[in-house]
Parts: C-alpha cells; structure tokens; sequence
C-alpha cells in the first residue's frame, strides 16, 4: 500500500494545454476515480503518473518519494490498459510472467506468482494459450493478472472495462471492486463512465478541459455538486436546470424563471441573493408527478422498469422528472409536478451557492 | 458454362506466367546436368543425362567454392548491418516524436533513386582513398547504402503499425527502450525484418555492376562476377556456368520457400488491418 500524491501537475502538447495545475492525494489503498468527458485530459493525467509522459510543471510522489524524474520501470506501478495490450507473441503463462522476468526474479518465484495470480482470477486453464485464443473478458482478466503479479505500490486503470460488453462489464466491476479489497492496493482509476466511478471510487477527481472540477466522495460530488459542469456531467438522467432570477415579495422569497414562465418560492435563507442570476438545478428524482408549483406538456415517456422517465416541455425548457413504474400519461398530456424546495441546487456565476 | 471457359482461361494464364518465368531457370537448371556431349548436340535435346560432371568441373576447374564463400560472406554481412541500422532508424523514425520525419523519408527515398552509373566513379574514388578496392568491406559499404532506404521504408511501416499501447504496456512492466525493442518490437515486427532482410539479400546476392567494377581480384570476387568470368577468351564453357548459376540460385529459391509466409505477409503490411 502506498500513498499518491500529485502537486500542481501541468503538461501541453504543442502548445495546446491538455491539464494544468492538478493536485490530489490518493491514500494509502484507496480506490481514485478520475472521471471526466473524453479529452478532458484524464487519459494523460494517468500516464503522467504511469511515467510515459513527462509533465511540463508539478511533481508526483509516492510515499513521499519524488519519481517526477523517474522513468516508468522504477516507478513501481503497473498499468491496465483500455485495449488490454497482451503481447500477442507471448502466451498467457508469458504475458504474466513478463514483468517478473523484467524484475528478474527467480525461476521457482515466477511460476509461483504466476500460478497464484491465474488461480485468483480463473485463468488456470487458459495459460499455454495466445490472447488472439481469448474472448474479451478473458483477455481483460489476463491484462488484470499481468498487473497484480508485480505486487505494485499503485494499480493505474486506464478505461479498463470500455471493450466489454454491458453484462460482462457489471460483473467485472464487481469483481475488481472486490479484489482491490483482498489486495489492498492502491488505485488510480480512469474512465468516462459514472456508473464506474460512482460504484468503485472511493475518491471522484471530476476532470474537464484539464482542470480539477471537483473533488469528492461520490455521494458527496452527487448531492452537492460544485459547479455548473459537475452538476450536469454526474446523474442519469441529467440535472434540470432552470436559468432565472431571485427576488424578494414583501417577506417571501421568489424564484422566477421566464423561459420556463413560472415561478417559485424559496427559504427565506435566499434572500441575500436577491437581485442576482440564479440557475436552479434540480435532479429528475425530485421532480415527480403530483399537485405542485407548475405544469408541463408530457412529451416522452420511457419505461425503464423499476420506474419512468418523464421528459417534458415547459415554455422552452425541455425537463426530466422521475415517475413511478405505473404511471400513465399520454403525449401531449398536461401534467402538474412537485419540486421538493428542500432538493435544490443553486449555482451563481456557475458555481454552487449554499442557502 | 460460362464459369468452365472462366476458369480455364485463368489457369492457362498462370500456367504462361509460370512457365516464363521459370523458363530459363529450368533450361539451366537441365543444362547443367548434361553431358559435354549433350550440350553441343544439335539440334539440342531437352532431358539430360543427369550427369554431374559440370558441377566438379565448376567446383575444381573455375573455383566455384570461392565465389560462393565471397558471396556469403558479402551478402550476408550486408544483411546484417543493413538491419542494424534500419531497425533502429525505422523504429525511430516510425515511433520518436521526431519533426519532419516525414522529410528524412523523402530523402532517403530520393537517395535510392540515383542510378548506379552515376555513382559508380564517385563510390570507386572514395574505396580507393580508403584502400578498400578487392576488399569485402569495399563492397558491403556500398551494398548496406544502396539497399539502406528500402529496408527503412519497410520497416518504417511495420513499427507504424504496432499498437503504441503495446510498447507502454512493456515500458510499465520494467523494459528499457532496448529490451523494448528487444522482447516486443522485433518479434512482433518479424515479417518485416524477414522481408527486408530477404529483400536485402538477394539484392546483394545478385548484384554485379559494383562487383565488377570493385573487385578486380578473383580471390575476392562474388558469384555473378566470378560465373561471368567463367568465359575464357576461346572457350564458353556452357555447363559449368550453368551448374554455378544452379549453385547460385538455389540459395535463394529454398530462402523464399522457406519463408514464404512471412514475405508475403511483410509485403502486404498495411494494406489490410489485422
């Protein structure tokens, strides 16, 4: 176990800058998403740790120790990569044993890991093959494998489950969430997917445009997200947002929203906002069908199971609210929704206000 | 119907081509193994006798043995620091973020466009400073700069397409750039090498115009030079030049069956994904 940390790390290609000023520290065994919309830097970010990047400006430690400078075999980090890169020429018993021979280990150790790491993930009967021999799953086992033999200070996961299939990708999730706990190991973990994140981090690190949008555990990063972007990016479906302003009606505190022409009254806790631009945001699970402050023409419904989505049209704000599995409505149909006050988010500027 | 008359106008075609192309190889080939008498019969039969007579006669009379050592070692020298250095050039050229990459290829494709009679005086001049003339360093220098841009090119091509992550893969798993290329490139760019090294061979193997024109020395002289010089100023002796030009070509017809495979997949790199 050891323990990353990333101090101010900036690096550009050409002069086009691909992240600038990241820092964060991920704790001895913990388990660091880093997660963000493709090209947002992440990608890089994680072979600036890896060591096959150099970064511009900043420093990367582990355990205190300074490997900035360091090429990637004196790291001490193995890597799973998103297209699992086996090499092809090698069987499976081989792929796993490269980085032992690499570290020139005894023969006798070797064959132990190797036997030790196939047993772990189930690959005994696969060794003398080839990885063209493997389907998907047993290739991203084998990429797996040829990282825990090492025994590293740090786990880096670059995309590791966006080749397989969704059925495949659920049960590995759960199998990685699981052997991170019986090897606890540290984990940098990259990927584009909050489904991921928010089931195998313990850390989100929210990334765009290169810079660290939020920091957090994953309920805190879903329940009171930092920003515009953050907001947005995290939750399926996405956030409603309605851009408006506050202001104050004797001791009442309104909310008026013109594109979506309605109006709604806040806490009284608002009322130093008054005056400014506000965007309300609010999460489609609490937005819900019943008597409450609006209404909104039903334009699409999916049923999607344990529930449904409603998508709906209000002035010329298109809205998500949740719904149960049973309820009806057709297109078209007017519908009254509830906002629960005590659910809103407030962004100003872009950035979250707390009333 | 249609289909038959298809099938057998494409058969007959590849049977032309095959049998121009190997026409001569064969006539040698079936020459060599004549009698002295069944070479100057007239009109000239077809089917020898199967005697061996011309390959002694090449071997103890016209020192075949010698020219096929100098070839050997020639060629094979030339190969090998040939591929020394276009590995290395191609593997840099193909992967290090070197600008204007593209620019080194065009010269060196340029390079390959001279053509040898203007470089013969040139090159002559420079062996004959270093005192290289009737000496296999003098022929394999040329060799190794005439076949260079080829081997690059090839080679080029193949580290192109390796995948990068396979290289980051090795890197994290402790490699150094060298074992790099050592475990990982170079195996998974073998039909590359292969082909270039085939390629490079046989280009050296068979050439003659510099061969001739360096080594003026018979001790030192290679198979195309030597089998040309068979001709003495009243004799042509017609067996013995076949039977060297057979011992000549063998070597690179079993070198091409041999790794057949791995030409043609070296030859095709690129054109076709996996």
């Amino acid at each position: 176990m050891a323990e990353l940390t990333i101090a101010n790390l900036s690096k550009s290609f050409e002069g086009h800058r691909v992240i600038e000023g990241i820092s964060f520290t991920v704790p001895p065994g913990g388990f660091t998403i880093i997660l963000g919309p493709s090209g947002c830097g992440k990608s890089t970010l994680l072979r600036l740790v890896a060591g096959l990047e150099r970064p511009d400006a900043g420093r990367i430690l582990v355990d205190g120790r300074d490997v900035t400078d360091l090429p990637p075999k004196d790291r001490d980090m193995a890597m799973v990569f998103q297209s699992y890169a086996l090499y092809p020429h090698l069987s499976v018993r081989e792929n796993l044993a490269f980085p032992l021979k690499m570290a020139k280990l005894p023969g006798p150790e070797i064959a132990r890991r190797v036997a030790e790491a196939a047993g772990l993930l189930g690959l005994a009967e696969l060794l003398d093959r080839k990885p063209r021999q493997l389907s998907g799953g047993q290739r991203q086992r084998v990429a797996i494998g040829r990282a825990i033999v090492r025994q590293p200070k740090l786990f880096l996961f670059d995309e590791p489950l966006s080749n397989l299939d969704a059925k495949l990708r659920a049960g590995t999730r759960v199998e990685l969430a699981q052997l991170h706990r019986d090897l606890e190991a540290t984990v940098l973990y990259v990927t584009h997917d909050q489904v991921e994140a928010m089931t195998l981090g313990q850390q989100i690190v929210v990334l765009a445009d290169g810079i660290i949008q939020q920091i957090g555990a994953p309920r805190e990063i879903y329940q009171r997200p930092r920003n515009l972007f953050v907001a947005g990016f995290i939750g399926t479906p996405a956030m409603n947002f309605f851009p408006g302003h506050i202001s104050t009606q004797g001791s009442e505190v309104v909310f008026t929203c013109p594109e979506a022409g309605i109006g709604i009254s806040l806490p009284p806790a608002l009322a130093p906002h008054a005056g400014q631009e506000i965007t309300l945001g609010l999460r489609p699970e609490h937005l819900t069908p019943g008597a409450g402050q609006f209404e909104a023409r039903l334009e699409l419904m999916e049923q999607i199971g344990a529930e449904s989505v409603l998508y709906l049209k209000q002035g010329s704000l298109l809205l998500r609210a949740r719904a149960e599995a049973d309820f009806s409505g057709r297109h078209g149909q007017r519908i009254s929704l509830y906002a629960d006050p005590d659910k809103f988010h407030y962004f100003h500027q872009g950035v979250r206000i707390e009333p | 119907m249609r289909k038959i008359f298809g099938r057998i106008a494409f058969w007959a075609l590849v049977f032309m081509v095959v049998v121009l192309s190997l026409a001569p190889f064969l006539w040698f080939v079936l020459t060599s193994l004549k009698s002295q008498v069944e070479v100057t019969a007239r009109p000239p039969g077809l089917w020898p006798s199967g005697s061996l007579q011309f390959y002694f006669s090449a071997l103890k009379n016209y020192g075949l043995m010698n020219y096929l050592g100098n070839s050997l070692i020639v060629a094979g020298a030339t190969t090998v620091i040939n591929l020394l250095l276009a590995t290395l050039a191609a593997y840099a050229l193909a992967r290090l973020r070197l600008k204007r990459a593209g620019l080194v290829m065009g010269l060196l494709l340029a390079a390959a466009m001279f053509p040898q009679t203007s470089l013969a005086g040139p090159v002559w001049r420079i062996l004959q400073a270093l005192d290289w003339l009737n000496s296999y360093q003098g022929l394999v220098l040329p060799y190794v700069t005439l076949t260079l841009p080829l081997a690059v090119w090839i080679l080029t091509s193949f580290f192109r397409e390796l995948p990068r992550d396979l290289e980051d893969a090795a890197l994290m798993d402790g490699c150094t750039r060298w074992k790099l290329l050592w475990k990982v490139v170079f195996p998974l760019a073998a039909p590359g090498v292969f082909t270039a090294a085939i390629l490079v061979f046989i280009y050296a193997w068979n050439e003659f115009f510099f061969a001739l024109l360096i080594m003026t020395r018979q001790d030192v002289q290679t198979l195309p030079v030597g089998i040309a010089l068979f001709q003495g100023e009243y004799t042509m002796p017609w067996g013995e030049i076949a039977a060297a030009s057979t011992v000549a070509t063998l070597p690179l017809v079993a070198l091409v069956l041999l790794f057949q495979k791995r030409i043609v997949r070296g030859l095709s790199a690129g054109a076709i994904k996996g």
